[in-house]
């Protein structure tokens, strides 16, 4: 890792529309954003060695700060020093703070202002995160960027826990920047909150923006709310933060949200999508996806997508993977490359049209390969619109 | 030769595996590919392409066997009892469950590749049993898959017996290896008989392993699959047998074992003359979480291991004295998981879970 003073710059080097292009210099890496960041949670992505996921052209992977803050827990994490010299990832890593486990375990957990209770699903012991707990681990893992530790409710959430949320959250972010023990070499971004309420979200921009953070996360979405309430929170969260730092938008992974939030000026994307889908024998393709393990590939001689360079269409047929998809391990790794590989491939295509001053033509012709039948859902048309792309009606 | 399941070796992408120098060759499995053979006859048919397009084996030599190296079941096999007049053909039926042992099958007559009539024993059958349960294989089946996938090497069909078999089964077991070689000769092009291992039947028998070896030596084979081997032998009979067999058959023909995989195993039986083994004993090692660690360069080098060890061929890497341990598993090992990561990280990642530990073990 090289010694940055500031361990973050970002510089806008093109832009068309709200959508723009960036160079994100951290300390392990140079990034171009839009981009994809594949998810490791417990210190590797599933079944992949850090030199494939170099291969696949990744920049910034994620680890789980919950997970690997019970196994290996951050004491061993720190004495090995740190999950970059654990995994051997040589690039960059960002770490999610915990938070998220308040949504997806609630069951499990409760929330008060000094941090959140979880239960281990693992051996039921408990655990107590707070913000300077977020803080201390996250320093041990030592990656390039660190989340905030914000109180998360789900989506679907309705009614006065929003607005009790989105404060708290600002109250912890004060003392997770006062926790963070390494700010030069660390960068903590912070994630605005504020539920589907427009109101609650401007609030929540205005005080984030004053604590003039490295970089800034758009939280509490992709959980299962509406998508035509989903986009215009993007969308006003995209507008209302800085031009000159990263946007990032958490847990947002399929293709067509990619393409539709690069739109409204989102710079980073995570998700678990690409590669659970691959366990469970799903290839992704320009036009949707293939259900490997059903029987119409049991005589598909052709590869995933004859236009893929990635090492499985190279190699393989779909009848191949037929007979694997869904049993066998390597399976899911050969999947997994193939995936991410399209993932990768699609975020530079949309970098690449933006710099060429095309990525509403592409974003056009993407949507048709999508949905060629003239039939792409209303929220996205809508969406679009309001970033500026008209999609022309055949 | 490398134990593959459905055609690939576990946990081991293309890369990984080219990665890894030492591997030569692979072995395939009748059992589990079985049920894909039309998918392989549709390749051959269409594409022209065989099994190392297919499961993208680059440049191992690939060897087509009978018995699956990880699980050994006996399962039935037929020979006719009598003579067969030709009957109109009709497609084989794979998945049809067969019938008792040791009744006659009735099974259609297979087609022939020139106008001649099939000899009566090619009609007989071997099974082979996969996750969706048993399929008949008779000799055309047999050949059809041999001619669709082209693996470099390949057994001659047996049925598979153990050790300690009646001496009734046993033998009706070297009489089929011999004759379904017969038959399955006459069914491959001539440029395929070069490719042929035939096989050493006869259980714990010695007078059965003595009449299958001189019978098979007089065959004009590529090599030998001496069968029947780790199934309940102890280590002495083994190596008495395998002289018996050995003095049978010609020098300069390759002989291959399917099973034993210990270190001290493979190397006794080198010693008798055994050249090639099918083995998933590396497998079954990961699946322990356990990684290899015997020397295996002459001189050995002083013990490495850290740490009392009921067994100092291997590393359980469960065990909770690695978990800051930041050596490679094995010091001075050259494979990619040595040269990058710590036992600490395997450590972690099989008490996570997480199946790179399976990939890096591998």
């Amino acid at each position: 890792a090289s010694f940055m003073d500031p361990p973050l710059q970002f510089i806008v080097t093109a832009e068309c529309g709200r959508a723009r292009v960036g160079r994100l210099h951290l300390p392990h890496h140079i990034c171009d954003t839009p981009m994809f960041m594949p998810v490791g949670t417990q210190g590797t992505i599933k079944g992949l060695t850090a030199h494939q996921v170099v291969d696949l052209n990744c920049g910034v992977i994620l680890g789980n700060t919950y997970h690997l803050g019970h196994r290996p827990g951050p004491e061993v994490m720190k004495e090995l020093g740190g999950l970059h010299e654990f995994m051997k990832y040589p690039r960059a890593m960002l770490t999610d703070s915990g938070g998220f486990q308040m949504v997806s375990l609630l069951k499990l957990a409760e929330i008060t202002e000094e941090g959140v209770t979880f239960q281990s699903p693992h051996d039921g012991s408990t655990m107590l995160l707070t913000p300077e707990m977020s803080m201390k681990i996250q320093n041990a893992i030592g990656a390039d960027i660190m989340m905030a530790l914000d109180d998360v409710v789900s989506s679907t959430t309705t009614g006065p826990r929003v607005e009790e949320a989105m404060h708290r959250t600002l109250r912890w972010i004060d003392r997770c920047i006062k926790a963070h023990d390494r700010p030069k070499e660390q960068n903590l971004f912070g994630i605005v909150q504020g539920g589907l309420d427009p109101a609650l979200r401007d609030q929540c921009l205005a005080e984030m923006i004053k604590r003039d953070l490295p970089g800034y996360a758009i939280g509490g979405l992709s959980g299962g709310e509406s998508k035509d309430k989903f986009w215009p929170i993007v969308g006003q969260c995209a507008k209302g933060l800085p031009r000159n730092k990263p946007r990032y938008l958490m847990g947002v992974g399929y293709a067509l949200d990619l393409v539709v939030c690069s739109a409204l000026g989102v710079d980073m994307f995570d998700c678990v999508f690409p590669t659970r889908t691959a366990r469970f024998g799903t290839a992704l393709v320009p036009w949707g996806a293939l259900q490997l393990k059903s029987s119409e590939y049991a005589m598909d001689f052709q590869p995933i997508d004859s236009n893929c360079t990635c090492l499985v269409c190279r190699k393989y047929t779909r009848a191949y993977l037929h007979t694997i998809a869904g049993s066998e391990g390597v399976a899911g790794q050969l999947l997994s490359i193939h995936n991410i590989g399209f993932q990768m491939g699609l975020m530079k295509n949309i970098r690449d049209s933006i710099t060429n001053q095309t990525f509403p033509d592409f974003v056009r012709s993407f949507m048709r390969q999508q949905f060629p039948t003239n039939n792409a859902p209303q929220w996205a048309v809508d969406a679009l619109r309001e970033a500026g792309i008209e999609l022309s009606n055949i | 030769m490398l134990y593959t399941k459905d055609g690939s070796p576990p946990h081991l992408t293309p890369d990984l595996l080219d990665a890894i120098e030492d591997v030569q060759g692979v072995h395939l499995g009748l059992q589990e590919l079985f049920e894909h053979k039309d998918v392989f006859v549709k390749y051959r048919q269409v594409k022209d392409k065989g099994a190392h397009d297919f499961f993208a084996l680059g440049e191992h030599v690939t060897f087509f066997g009978i018995r699956d190296p990880m699980a050994f079941t006996e399962s039935p096999s037929s020979g006719p009892t009598q003579k067969q007049t030709d009957t109109p053909q009709q497609p084989n039926n794979p998945s049809q469950s067969p019938s008792s042992s040791s009744s006659s099958s009735s099974s259609s007559s297979s087609k022939p590749p020139s106008s001649s009539p099939l000899p009566p024993v090619a009609q007989g059958y071997i099974t082979a049993t996969s996750k969706k349960g048993r399929a008949k294989v008779t000799v055309q089946d047999y050949a059809d898959i041999i001619t669709s996938l082209s693996p470099d090497v390949f057994s001659g069909m047996s049925a598979e017996v153990e050790w300690r078999a009646s001496k009734k089964r046993s033998h009706k077991a070297c009489h089929l290896s011999s004759d379904l070689l017969d038959g399955l000769l006459a069914l491959l092009p001539p440029h395929m008989h070069q490719r042929v291992f035939g096989v050493v039947s006869g259980a714990g028998f010695k007078d059965q392993r003595l009449r299958s070896a001189q019978d098979v030596a007089k065959k004009n084979v590529a090599g030998f699959v001496l069968s029947g081997f780790d199934t309940g032998e102890t280590l002495d009979e083994r190596a008495e047998m395998l002289e018996i067999i050995m003095q049978q058959l010609p020098v300069d023909k390759p002989k291959l074992v399917t099973g034993p995989g210990r270190p001290e195993e493979v190397l006794d039986m080198i010693a008798a003359g055994v050249d090639m083994f099918c083995t998933y004993y590396p497998h079954l090692n990961t699946q322990m979480a356990c990684a290899l660690s015997f020397p295996v360069s002459y001189p050995f080098p002083p013990s490495q291991q850290q740490h009392d060890a009921h067994d100092p061929s291997k590393l359980n890497l469960r065990d909770p004295v690695y978990v800051l341990d930041k050596l490679p598993m094995v010091p001075g090992c050259l494979c990619y998981a040595c040269r990058t990561h710590t036992r600490a990280y395997v450590h972690h990642l099989l008490n996570t879970h997480e199946m790179l530990a399976d990939v890096l073990l591998t």
